[in-house]
Order: structure tokens, then sequence, then C-alpha cells
């Protein structure tokens, strides 16, 4: 132990890897805090918009909720009209000052700056009555979100509820499952990359302490004493960078806090993590590199001066790849039969086979490539480069594992993101992009007809044929309709509109049920959506002045007013806005490809540290046999190319197996996702390689770590030690 | 006489160490010269400063009459690949190579073709009585034929000088001197001479000259 502190003192080499070592804690110990607190800041968002999950629950409730999804240029805007059912008081969550009486609207701050500064007629009127007081932080999912509650008479088409307080607990939305899964992939992603760091940096010192070791075991220290001051050197290190990564994880929560997810940025308390998990990662974390440093060292313990043997990696190995990808594949079927968080948990061990399997498969690649050169080799730097690889596979892989899983998992990401893209909610053709509609109307249209100059085209929708086999359709004037659906041509006279012919004649809206004539012209439509058939409304007499829809072409000019008019007007009523399921799936694409891209950028970033660091140490390592060439009169050009070579080819060789092994199960995993969301295409662009591209550039710039330390090695260190 | 290697007035100093306090120097083809001395006289230094590997703060070291400390780092770095063989204390193979890949090396470093390389490296190794091994590893040959192979790599492409640091240090008794014939009698045939630095006596006896270091200085030069 006194030893152990005395050579770290005066050891140049012991004191960098020291902090290389506290580094790479420092790093994985920040990164891993900060993954394991990203769910927990979706809690938090979940636990302030409880009250908003109201539905359901009670058969009789004290208020009535309809909950609608709104925009305004861009941003969605999410309200509440709520009505009370009988006298009394209503609780009310956190944030929310007090339940509001007809007449009175609460908004979020953010959404009254916006009503102030904001005309009334294009954004002020949709949430009609006086502003009793703003939301709090409280009852918010992020800072800036748009949220509004509005106070009615009554609310025709609301949910019953007891109160506006929640309590059927948070629940597990898409989205929250969507960010527990990457932030699991991530786990693996960037903490694969920090155990090569502190490898690396572990070993930087290996091969001088283990000859120095064997001296001392020659010299009579037990094993033990040998061990102890091993540790004693690791944990120094360790324990450091555990204790620097807790405090970075600090600010480090507050950066996550501006990252936007699902439509806002966080409150900064959000990713704080408890205390009990920041305890078992600080304390596991120096346990764990410690462990590994004295594992690391039997070999030296139990046989002193052991000669260097040619270590072989056998092809076995290979077969692993095929292992983790039938783990895989078998996890995603199997999934596709479970439920919920196990399915996640499934293919996530699925995927974690195929990392380790690239990891394991590596070094045989790396000694094949390696193969290769030693068949052809013209130079003596290709010679160097390619024994190495052949000759010690698993020490010149190393480096690179973080590069290797970074680039997996960049292919997959590139592989599904297009994928996912044609999976999100797709937009419904059935409207015109420029129609404004109003769905589930039940309201006198006077005031509409007051509020706005533009055309209002009146529906009612329904089905026609049997009970076994009907279509959707709507009732209306042909001229107008054609105005808001897509896909109409109409000419003159009462006609039956149908892109197939009709089942029957029997007609049914939600409260009648009428026929057709016996003779009707039918002429082709061609719509794309929702919608099957359009009927005149001369045909359907009986329904003729009934209305459960209404629509309105709009310009650029007057979508606004006419969408607030519409809101004001119709409460409850459901509004139609292709712009919304736009705002939503742009959303949802964006966090991915966000997430991807911060994730991709640091598992790049540290990978090549680690591959630098690696590169590093491996010179250090050889840093006598390197002495010796050049105190021989070997140019360091040629031996910084040897090693250069040395670090790309096998990074080369391997992501190219990584990039591939990301494509397959990037198909995998959409495949799983298909089950969940619907089909879709299966888009491969020629972007799913870029990571090979990527990895080779860092593997290229880690490799130049090799040459400062090269030039820094003395030709009569040969003799050193 | 006519030398290949001279050294006139050779200073180096670290700090306040005088490791070489003026040394003079002649060292002809063919010679065999010993450098003895205690510990931290200055033994290596001089075989340093010779070999060209440092550059002398005084003096200079000439090769053919040419003074080789005007050379740029890069001169001094193809002397010593094409010039110079080195043997060095445990033999400092690369692990990785083969023992012909090893005494190819110099070779292949100054240019050589792969054939030409592996043929002279064969031939060496054959006739340092290692043939059959020439595709083992270092870590898979004894301490002796190591250091055979490091012979036959300071030697295959026919250097001017041989420089030996203690290269019998991690031998023992018996294989050091089987190694000093080996050297002796292949450097008798490519007509190269031979600075061994060592402190064992019965080593030192084998060499035609031998010279004594002190603190920097010769303290006796005696010649065969
Ligand atoms: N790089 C160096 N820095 C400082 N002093 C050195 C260095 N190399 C050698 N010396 C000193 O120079 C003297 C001669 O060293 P050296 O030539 O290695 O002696 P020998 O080989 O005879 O044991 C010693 O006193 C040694 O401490
Ligand atoms: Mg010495």
């Amino acid at each position: 132990m006194r030893i152990a502190l005395a050579v770290l003192r005066r050891d140049r080499r012991s004191q960098v890897a020291t902090v290389l070592v506290a580094l790479g804690v420092m790093i994985a110990v920040s990164l891993v805090l900060w993954l394991v607190a990203a769910p927990n800041g979706l809690q938090a968002r979940s636990e302030r918009t409880v009250w908003r999950e109201v539905f359901g629950e009670s058969k009789d409730g004290a208020i009535s909720v309809a909950s609608n999804w709104d925009s305004y240029h861009g941003t969605l805007i999410q309200r509440f009209d709520v009505a009370r059912a009988r006298p009394g008081d209503v609780p009310v969550a956190d944030g929310i000052a007090r339940f509001p009486e007809a007449g009175e609207v609460l908004l979020s701050p953010a959404l009254a700056d916006l009503v102030r500064s904001t005309p009334p007629e294009r954004l002020g009127n949709r949430f009609p009555g006086r502003q009793i007081a703003e939301l709090g932080p409280e009852a918010l999912k992020y800072p800036g979100e748009l949220v509004a509650i509005v106070g009615r008479q009554e609310v025709p088409d609301g949910y019953p509820a007891p109160d506006l307080r929640g309590g059927t607990g948070p629940y597990q939305s898409d989205y929250q499952s969507m960010l527990t899964l990457l932030t699991r992939v991530g786990l693996v992603v960037l903490v694969v990359p920090c155990l090569v760091l502190v490898a690396s940096a572990a070993r930087l010192t290996a091969a001088k302490r283990e000859r120095r070791l064997a001296a001392l075991r020659l010299a009579g220290a037990s094993p033990r004493q040998v061990v102890v001051m091993t540790a004693v050197e690791t944990a120094i290190g360790a324990v450091l960078g555990s204790a620097l990564g807790v405090l970075l994880a600090q600010p480090f929560s507050h950066v996550t806090a501006t990252i936007p997810w699902e439509g806002g940025t966080w409150f900064p308390g959000d990713f704080v993590p408890s205390a009990a998990v920041v305890a078992a990662v600080a304390l596991l974390a120096p346990v764990l590199v410690v462990g590994a440093a004295v594992l690391g060292l039997r070999r030296v313990v139990n046989q002193p001066l052991a000669a260097e043997k040619k270590r072989t990696v056998r092809p076995w190995r290979l077969l692993t790849i095929a292992g983790g990808l039938a783990v895989f594949f078998l996890g995603v079927t199997l999934a596709g039969q479970l439920r919920g968080d196990n399915r996640f948990t499934l293919v996530l061990l699925g995927l974690g086979a195929v990392a380790l399997a690239l990891v394991l498969a590596g070094p045989v690649v790396t000694s094949w490539v390696g193969g290769f050169f030693v068949g052809r080799w013209r130079g003596p730097s290709t010679l160097l480069a390619g024994r190495r690889l052949t000759g010690n596979p698993v020490a010149a892989f190393r480096g690179s594992a973080g590069v290797v899983v970074a680039v997996f998992t960049g292919s997959m990401a590139l592989t599904m993101l297009p994928g996912l893209e044609s999976q999100v909610p797709y937009r419904d053709a059935t409207w015109r992009e420029d129609a404004l509609v109003a769905e589930q109307v039940k309201h006198d249209l006077t005031s509409l007809r007051l509020a706005t100059s533009a055309p209002i085209v009146t529906m009612l929708e329904g089905r026609v044929g049997d009970d076994g086999h009907s279509a959707y359709a709507i009732v209306g004037d042909c001229e107008d309709m054609a105005k808001v659906l897509t896909g109409l041509t109409c000419r003159p006279g009462p006609a039956v509109y149908s892109s197939a012919p009709l089942p029957s004649t029997r007609f049914e809206s939600a409260d009648r049920e009428t026929a057709l004539p016996a003779q009707y012209e039918t002429r082709p439509f061609d719509g794309r959506g929702r919608v099957g058939v359009v009927i005149d409304r001369e045909l359907l007499p009986a329904v003729a002045g009934e209305v459960s829809m209404v629509g309105v072409p709009t310009t650029a000019e007057n979508r606004d007013i006419v969408h607030t008019a519409l809101i004001g007007t119709l409460p409850g009523a459901r509004l139609v806005d292709g712009e919304q399921l736009d705002l939503y799936s742009d959303t949802l694409l964006a966090d991915l490809e966000r997430a991807t891209v911060i994730g991709l950028s640091i598992a790049a970033v540290l990978g090549g540290i680690g591959a630098a660091v690696a590169a590093a140490g491996s010179v250090i390592d050889r840093r006598r046999t390197f002495a010796a060439l050049i105190a021989a009169g070997t140019p360091i050009r040629v031996l910084a190319r040897a090693l250069r070579r040395e670090v790309m080819v096998p990074v080369f060789a391997v992501t190219v197996a990584a990039c591939g092994a990301g494509v397959a199960v990037g198909l995998g995993l959409l495949t799983v996702a298909r089950g969940v969301v619907g089909h879709g295409e299966m888009p491969i662009t020629p972007w799913v390689v870029a990571p090979v591209g990527v990895g080779v550039v860092v593997a290229l710039v880690a490799a130049l770590a090799c040459g400062p330390v090269l030039r820094g090695i003395s030709p009569r260190d040969y003799a050193a030690e | 006489m006519n030398s290949v290697l001279a050294a006139r007035g050779l200073v180096k100093t670290y700090g306040d160490v005088h490791a070489l306090a003026g040394v003079d120097i002649d060292i002809a083809a063919g010679d065999v010269l010993a450098v003895v001395g205690p510990s931290g006289s200055g033994k290596t230094t001089l075989l340093h400063v010779l070999s060209g590997i440092l550059r002398a703060d005084g003096g200079d070291v000439f090769l053919d009459g040419r003074a080789i400390g005007e050379l740029t780092e890069t001169g001094r770095s193809a002397l010593r690949r094409t010039e110079f063989g080195f043997v060095f204390q445990s033999g400092m193979l690369v692990a990785e190579l083969t023992a012909e890949e090893n005494a190819a090396l110099p070779m292949l470093l100054g240019g050589g073709s792969r054939e030409e390389s592996l043929g002279a490296a064969r031939l060496w190794l054959g006739r340092l009585g290692l043939e059959g091994l020439e595709k083992r590893r270092p870590g898979e040959l004894s301490g002796g034929q190591a250091q055979r192979v490091a012979i036959a790599r300071a030697l295959a492409h026919r250097p001017r000088v041989v420089f030996a640091d203690e290269p019998t240090g991690a031998l023992d008794t018996r294989t050091g001197q089987e190694m000093m014939t080996v050297l002796l009698q292949a450097a008798r045939e490519t007509g190269a001479a031979v600075v061994i630095v060592t402190h064992d006596k019965a080593i030192a006896d084998r060499a035609l000259r031998v010279v004594e270091i002190q603190d920097g200085r010769i303290a006796a030069g005696v010649s065969a």
C-alpha cells in the first residue's frame, strides 16, 4: 500500500494512467446517471400532468371534461373544456388555481403571452372568458407548454370525471416507452466506449506494472501484497473519477433539460436521479474497475515472468455473431407475443447479445485481415501491422470496440429512422389541405356564420350498407363538399358518388335510419381518405336538415380566424386540421433524430478517445521494442505508418461487419415496431453505411495519437525500466 | 592503422555529470573492441555517441573521415540503418515477427525487397545454427537462440560496425561465451568491426583490444 502510493507520487506514467482511469470512470458515471435519470424526467412530467388523465374513470362525475389538440402557427395547444355537473367543491391539482366556472379560463404562461400579443379573432377567442389565473409549472409538462382550461356552461361530448386532480396514476404512453428504450440502448452504446477507455487506461501501466510486480514476486512479495498494490493504484483513480462523475452529473442534468422532447424542454429538476441510484452507481463503478484490474493481474500473480506467447483466437468466436443474431431474432419473435415493458427488455437483451457478439468476433476478423497482410506484404509497415494483428488480435482490436459498437448502433438507427418515418401517423388525405373541418357538431351554426364570412359547408356523416358490410358516407351538397373533400368531381343533378358499387341502399346516421330511392345515378368518386361514398342531399330528404360536420375552405389569410371561430362557436367539437397531425409526427421524428444524433455523437467522441488512449497505450506497451528499432535506424515515419495501419485495419474490417449487423437488427426492430404501429415500407437508404465512414475517420484521428507518443520515445529507452 | 570509425575528444554531459570527458578512439575494419568499466562510468553513453544515437556535446565521431555530428537526425538514422548493426541486451526482437522477419527487418527498412531480405536473413540464421527455427517467434526461442537471431539481424545487411551493449547480460556464462563465439566468427566473415560494452571480464578477454573507462575517461587502453 505504501509502496503503491510512493510509486504513484514518483512515476509519471502511473500518474497519466491514474488520471485517465479517473477520466474514464468520471465520464462513465455521469453518463450512466444521466441515462438513468432520463426516465425520471418522464416520470416527473407525467406526475405533473396526471390531472389530464381523467377519462373513463367514473360513470357520474362532478364535472365533465373534453380534451382536444389544437395548433397555432406550428405549435400544438392542448385545451380542456370543463363544465360542472353539480354544485360543490371541485378538487384541483397543484398549479391549477381553482376550478374555472363557466366564462372563466386558465392559460399557461406561454399561451397567455401568445394570446396577449395576437389579435383576439386569430387566437384569443378560442378561449372565451375571463382569465382568472395562469397555470403553475406544477401543472405543466414542460416550460413554455401551451395549455388552456376553459370553463363552460356544459360540455356536450365531455367525459365525466370526479375532479381536476387525476389520480389514476401516470400511464405509459408510446412516447415514454420510446424514450426508455432509447436510454437503455444509449446505456449500452455509451458505456461500452467508457469501459474501453477505462480498460485502456488501466492497461497503460499494465505492461510496466506486470514486469515490476513480477520482480516483486521474485523478490518474495506475497500474491496478496501484489494484488493490494494494484488495487490501490487503480482505486485511487476510480474513486476520484466516480466522485467527479457525480459532481459532473449536476451541471449535466441542466444541459439535458434544454434538449427538447415531445415538443418542449424540461424543468431543471426533472433529471435529478434519486439519491439511492446515485450512491449505487458511484459505489459500483470503482468496484467494477478495481475488480477488472485485479482479475487482469491474475496471470502475473500466478506465474511470475511468464514468457510472452503468441495469443491466438479461435474462429468459434465468429459463431457468436450468428448466435447473437439468433438470440436477437428469437427475442423479437417472442416480443411480438408479449405486451408492455417485457417486450422491450427482451429486444434489449437481443441487442446486447448482438453487440457482445460483435466485440467477441472482432478479434477473429482482425486476425484474418492481419493474415491477409502477412501473406502479401511488400514493405515493412505492412508486415509489422499484419503480424501485430495476427499475433495479438485481442489487443489490436480492444481499442476499437467502442467505435464498432457505435457504428453498429448508427447503422441500426439509420435503418430504422426512415422506416419509422413511414410509420408515424400518416396524413389523412380525406380533406383538402386548405380545409378546416369540425366533427361531432351538434350546435346551432348561427354564431359561426356571424363570426366569419367564409363559405360554410354543412355535412351529415353516416354509413351506407348492411350491418355486415357498410361504407363510410357523407351527405351534403356536392358543389359545396367539393370545396373541402379531395377527389370529388361534381356534375349537375342529384347523384351518389362512390368508388365502389353500394352494398345496399340503407343509410344510417347517428340517430336516424333512412334509405336511398330505388332509382339513382352513381358517379365515380376518387377519394383517398376515410370517406367512401358521397350522397347528394336531395336523394335523402328524411335527413336533409341534419348536420354533424362543418367544413370551411380557408385561405392563408383567414385560416387562423376561421380556426378561432370554429373553436369559439362550436365548443366541444373535434377540429380536423392536417397541420396538427403533421406537427405531431414531425415532433416524434425530430425527437428521435435528435436523440440519435446526440447519442451517436457522444459515442463517436468517446469511442475516439478510447481508441486514441488504447493506441497510445499499445505504443507505450512496446516502448522498448520501438526504442530498439529506432536506435537501429528505423525511421519514425515507417513505424508511425505501421501503427496507423494497425489501428485502422481492424476498425475498417469490423465496422463493415458491424454496419451489416446494424442493418439486420434495424430491420428486425422495424418488424417489431410494425407489429405495434402498423404497416409501412422498408426503405434502406445508402446512408446506412455512413457510420462506417465516420467510424473510420474517428479511428484515423485516434491513430494519429500514436505519432506524438512515438516521437516521445528516445532511442535510448530500449534499456529503460 | 586505417580506421573505419574514429572519435576525437568526445564530451557528453548530463547537467553537471560528465558522462564522457574527452575520449579518443580508433576502430579499424575487423577490429574487436571491448569497452569495460564500472557501472555508471560512461560505457553506454560512449556506445550511443559512437553509433550516432546521441550527438556529442564536444568533439566528434568520424566514419571514413566524415563527421557524423554534422548529419541531421534523419541522416544519422539512415547511417545506423545501413552502416551499423546493433545487438541489445535481451535481444529486443519484435515479439510478433518470426525469427527470419526479425533478421530481415533492417534490410526491409533500408528498402530491400521481400525476397532478397528474407533470403539473406535465412542464410544468416542457417549460418548461426538456427535452421528450422526461422518461423518461430521470439517467445518460442531460448535466450541464447533469441540472441543469435539478434546477431543475424545485426549482420544480415553487412554493416561496417556492430555495436553490442551488454549482449550477454541476460544469458548464463556458457551461453554467453557461445554467443560471443558466434558473434565474433560472423563478424570476421563480413569484415565488420565489433564494439562490445560489457562488465564481464571473461567476455572482454575474447576481444582483440580492451579499453577501460572510468568517470568518462579512458583509464587504460590495452592492445592485444
Ligand atoms: N539520460 C541521462 N540523464 C542524466 N544522466 C544520465 C543519463 N544517461 C546516463 N546518465 C549518467 O551518465 C553517467 C554514465 O552513464 P552510462 O553511460 O549509462 O554508464 P554505464 O553504461 O557505464 O553504466 C552516469 O552517471 C549516469 O547516471
Ligand atoms: Mg550501461
